[in-house]
């Protein structure tokens, strides 16, 4: 009785949101866009990679692929490979998320900020530029290395599982240490205050209290590392050696074999732990982030005691000193002959034609990648914010998930869907935008939802009742309150995008190299000069383009 | 003062911040068992002396002892205050039992000691029966409740309060306000009070001090901070009150006050001389409407508030605020009605500050 009567209201809701939903056709026929968009572009790419592992469309359903996968010893033990890396490297980058982070958040000092600043320097280069500077200094032919060699004898490079680890922990650091230091620092001071003042000094107020607190937004941070450092593709293929690792292994099978199959199963396994944990986070960790009760004045953690203080400033400065210094070796890098071998100053491996090529193709495509990755984002927030959408959840859910998937699993998807019919996308620029858009647009997504839930919905209820439609108080309303998301989605975008490498590596042809390829092959082929230069430039636009957002967000004055 | 040590005292304390002097030679002495508020606009230090006290800032001049015990040098958890903080500051993770353990576990008091008071603290503080409550399903009173609690527990000597009731409702303010004074009565706590509420501090405390920009304005009991306020800023921050400039002259050994606009008789004040220019505080309610008053005015604005009606009466353009009791209903006057009032004859004079 009950339920046929809960039923009942549950589908007349459905009826009377559906109706609502059609009452303005042009938002309806938008959604409806979007949901196919994410269909194709996330959903299906996925799907295909999952069908493909089990040979579907490619001679019927067999388990052949992943009998393969486990009769060779080769094809596990890049899996293992990439889930010991993943571990070592996600447990010292909480570790020093943690000592960075408590001194941060108590210290306004210089060198705060210029821990703050160099921990976040990793963000602005493409993920594999650790693995280049750590080559020039401990490569076979590297400054560290030679020096050892001629004062000791000591043969040694850092070629191999521990290089990648090391690049992997530079690399990904910074994604942990921003999720780390934001929970800290969202921590109410005075708890902490309290505990000394119950009698905790405070290497036990930071055990029992700070850490505790702060609990759930390490477990993001660790959760996000380790699925990044998993699905890493572009250190173990420079710095990996002869070890092999599962998404450089899936590339190298596509490339090199084209053996769509067996890549796509090793796929599979790269996909299984990051839907796990996306899963996890979006409804397992949701709610468990504790609430602190907020309303004091201008209350401020205590400075760091002096016992406490030592231990963190000097893991800190070792590890900032650290990335500063790898940063410093590709400038020399780019800048010298052959750094260690012949150090006279020389620009000729700036002069490229192929690198600012694709240099010039990056830009152009990370540009209107990130312009339509920030529109979709804009629009499809408002619209799940304010408009009965039947199915929202779920297409939040999905496009949310884009973020999480591999690239390399999404680029194989792409291959495997656009190459042939109906589409003959492969090697096109759209394709490239269009990977990158779909891949990032859920930033855009969450940051626009995140400022509707802060904008009230009287503003637009005003916007009605002074005579503005739905669509001119989207334009005239909404837009400008959204700016500071879509100016978020947009730099986002636009700076992953000219970094990124994973995915579209699968998608590019002869003219469409992209920069981040470009170094990529360049690195690999051992052509650490021409490498460094072209990260140089790479990172010097990315700076400006950083620093351009600073000066608006100055010159406005609206935060992004 | 006369030699006797103090049980808390305060001696010239000094704190800057940056080019801010937020607190300026600050020197109070506080008996045991005493109630002592401090109350000021916000940014005027108070915050900043409890936190000296309770070791979270130290001080850039003076020093502090309890109990004869200079506590200058401790750091907040060897000092024996306990602070009970504006937003409680209740650790999330704990359920109410463990928040009340917290120090005593610290404290390393055997087990069953601890149980026995933390029964005995959330008694004190009526809060029986919610040890396993996590503080987020506690209403604001209880929270506060429970940080009390888990102060008292460590059985400190001074009990310091953090604007504790900024965060509460009207009426749980008032109820929370007689339990402190409760719980002051019945364990002869010390405590510090901060707020900015005027009324609170002066229904709840032994003694006020006023402060302003970190300095010491008055220093005294509740009746005698409202009553004789040392200066104008403590007379305006204190209730409402009318003042007036003028000085006092004598005629025929009857004292009066004169004004540039009016004068009224007083009686012959003692310490003052006369023929200096000062400033007559006189409290609203203590300027009577009064048929035979020896002054008339107008009537020029009216304020309502339900147990008193408040008018602005302008005699010789001089607006003069008078608060009526309505004992019998509404007040009885109406804008620009014509009005008598009388002065009070002996008004708190303060010098005219420089």
């Amino acid at each position: 009785m009950t339920t046929e009567t809960t039923r009942t209201t549950k589908s007349k809701k459905l009826v009377s949101e559906f109706r609502q939903f059609l009452s303005e056709p042009w938002f309806a026929i938008l959604t409806t866009i979007l949901a196919a968009a994410i269909l194709l572009f996330i959903v299906i790419p996925v799907f295909a990679v999952f069908f493909k592992s089990f040979g579907i469309g490619s001679g019927g359903f067999t388990f052949e692929y992943y009998k393969e996968f486990f009769a060779r010893s080769y094809y596990l033990n890049s899996l293992l490979n990439s889930l010991g890396a993943a571990i070592i490297s996600t447990i010292v980058v909480v570790l020093l998320s943690v000592s960075i982070s408590l001194y941060v958040t108590r210290s306004t000092s210089f060198l705060s900020k210029f821990y703050r600043g160099a921990a976040l320097l990793p963000l602005v280069a493409p993920p594999f530029i650790f693995s280049l500077s750590l080559i020039i200094l401990l490569g076979r032919n590297g400054v560290v290395t030679s020096l050892l060699n001629d004062a000791f004898g000591l043969e040694f490079s850092i070629y191999g599982f521990w290089g990648v680890v090391l690049a992997q922990i530079l690399g990904y650091f910074p994604i942990g240490y921003m999720l780390v230091e934001s929970t800290m620092r969202n921590m109410s001071p005075s708890l902490e205050n309290a505990s000394r003042d119950l009698g905790a000094n405070q290497s036990k107020t930071l055990r029992k209290i700070t850490l505790p607190l702060s609990q759930s937004g390490i477990t993001k941070a660790g959760l996000l590392v380790f699925v990044m450092a998993l699905a890493d593709f572009s250190n173990p293929l420079i710095i990996g050696g002869g070890e092999t690792f599962i998404a450089a292994e899936a590339y190298l099978l596509v490339v090199g074999q084209q053996n769509l199959e067996q890549a796509a199963v090793l796929g599979v396994f790269l996909i299984i732990p990051s839907l796990i944990v996306f899963i996890f986070q979006t409804y397992v960790m949701k709610d468990s982030g504790l609430e602190t009760i907020s309303g004091e004045s201008g209350a401020s953690n205590a400075p760091l005691t002096k016992r406490v203080k030592s231990v963190v400033m000097t893991i800190n400065t070792l590890f900032v000193s650290f990335i500063v210094l790898m940063f410093i070796m590709v400038v020399l890098g780019a800048f010298v002959k052959i750094i260690g071998i012949d150090n006279s100053f020389t620009l000729e491996h700036f002069q490229s034609r192929n690198g600012w090529d694709s240099l010039y193709t990056s830009i152009i495509v990370s540009f209107l990648a990130a312009i339509l990755a920030a529109t979709i984002g804009m629009l499809q927030g408002y619209l799940f914010a304010r408009k009965p959408i039947p199915g929202k959840k779920a297409l939040e859910f999905l496009t949310l998930f884009g973020l999480a998937v591999p690239g390399t699993v999404m680029g194989i998807g792409y291959v495997l869907i656009f190459n042939g019919s109906p589409f003959f996308l492969t090697g096109t620029v759209l394709l490239i935008v269009l990977n990158m858009t779909f891949r990032k647009i859920g930033v855009g997504l969450e940051a626009s939802i995140s400022k509707m839930h802060q904008i009230d919905s009287s503003m637009e209820e005003a916007s009605n009742d002074l005579g503005a439609g739905p669509y001119r108080t989207f334009g005239k309303v909404v837009v400008p309150l959204l700016s500071p998301a879509f100016i978020a989605g947009f730099v986002y975008t636009f700076m992953t995008a000219m970094v990124s490498i994973s995915s579209v590596i699968f998608l590019i042809a002869p003219g469409t190299n992209l920069a981040a390829v470009h170094i990529l092959n360049l690195a690999e082929q051992a052509q650490i000069g021409m490498a460094s230069a072209m990260s140089f430039v790479l990172i010097v636009i990315v700076l400006s383009c950083m620093g351009l957002l600073k000066y608006i967000e100055k010159k406005t004055g609206v935060s992004i | 003062m006369s030699g006797q040590e103090q049980f808390l005292q305060l001696s010239h304390l000094y704190k800057f911040f940056d080019d801010v002097t937020a607190v300026n030679d600050i020197s109070i002495d506080i008996e045991q068992g005493e109630l002592i508020s401090f109350i000021g606009p916000s940014g005027c230090g108070k915050t900043t002396l409890l936190r000296m006290i309770g070791g979270f800032h130290n001080q850039d001049k003076g020093s502090i002892t309890l109990d004869n015990q200079s506590i200058d040098h401790l750091p907040p958890e060897n000092r024996p205050t306990g602070m009970v903080f504006q937003n409680y500051a209740l650790f999330p993770h704990m359920s109410v039992y463990k928040n009340v353990e917290y120090g005593l576990k610290i404290e390393k008091v055997p087990k069953q000691e601890r149980d026995s008071r933390i029964k005995e603290a959330l008694k004190q503080v009526q809060l029986e029966g919610y040890e396993n409550r996590q503080p987020s399903e506690l209403s604001g009173g209880q929270q506060q409740r429970v940080a009390i609690a888990r102060c008292l527990v460590l059985k400190p000597k001074v009990l310091l309060l953090d604007e504790p009731l900024s965060n509460l409702d009207a009426n749980l303010r008032m109820i929370m306000r007689e339990e402190i004074r409760r719980l002051k009565d019945e364990l002869n706590l010390t405590i510090i009070f901060v707020t900015h509420d005027q009324e609170e501090a002066l229904s709840i405390s032994d003694r006020v001090i006023v402060l302003k920009d970190g300095t010491a304005q008055q220093l005294d009991r509740p009746d005698n901070i409202y009553n004789e306020p040392s200066n104008e800023f403590v007379a305006n921050f204190v209730g409402h009150a009318n003042i007036l400039e003028g000085k006092i002259t004598i005629e025929n050994e009857q004292s009066n006050f004169v004004t540039p606009s009016f004068q009224f008789r007083i009686a012959h004040p003692n310490n003052i001389d006369h023929d200096q220019q000062l400033k007559a505080v006189i409290r609203p309610e203590k300027i009577k409407i009064d048929p035979n008053g020896n002054f008339e005015g107008i009537v020029n604005r009216i304020i309502y508030n339900g147990n008193f009606t408040r008018y602005f009466v302008l005699i010789n353009d001089t607006e003069i605020i008078v608060d009526d009791f309505n004992a019998h209903g509404l007040g009885e006057y109406k804008r620009n009605d014509s009005i008598t009032i009388s002065f009070p004859e002996n008004p708190h004079f303060i010098h005219k500050e420089v």
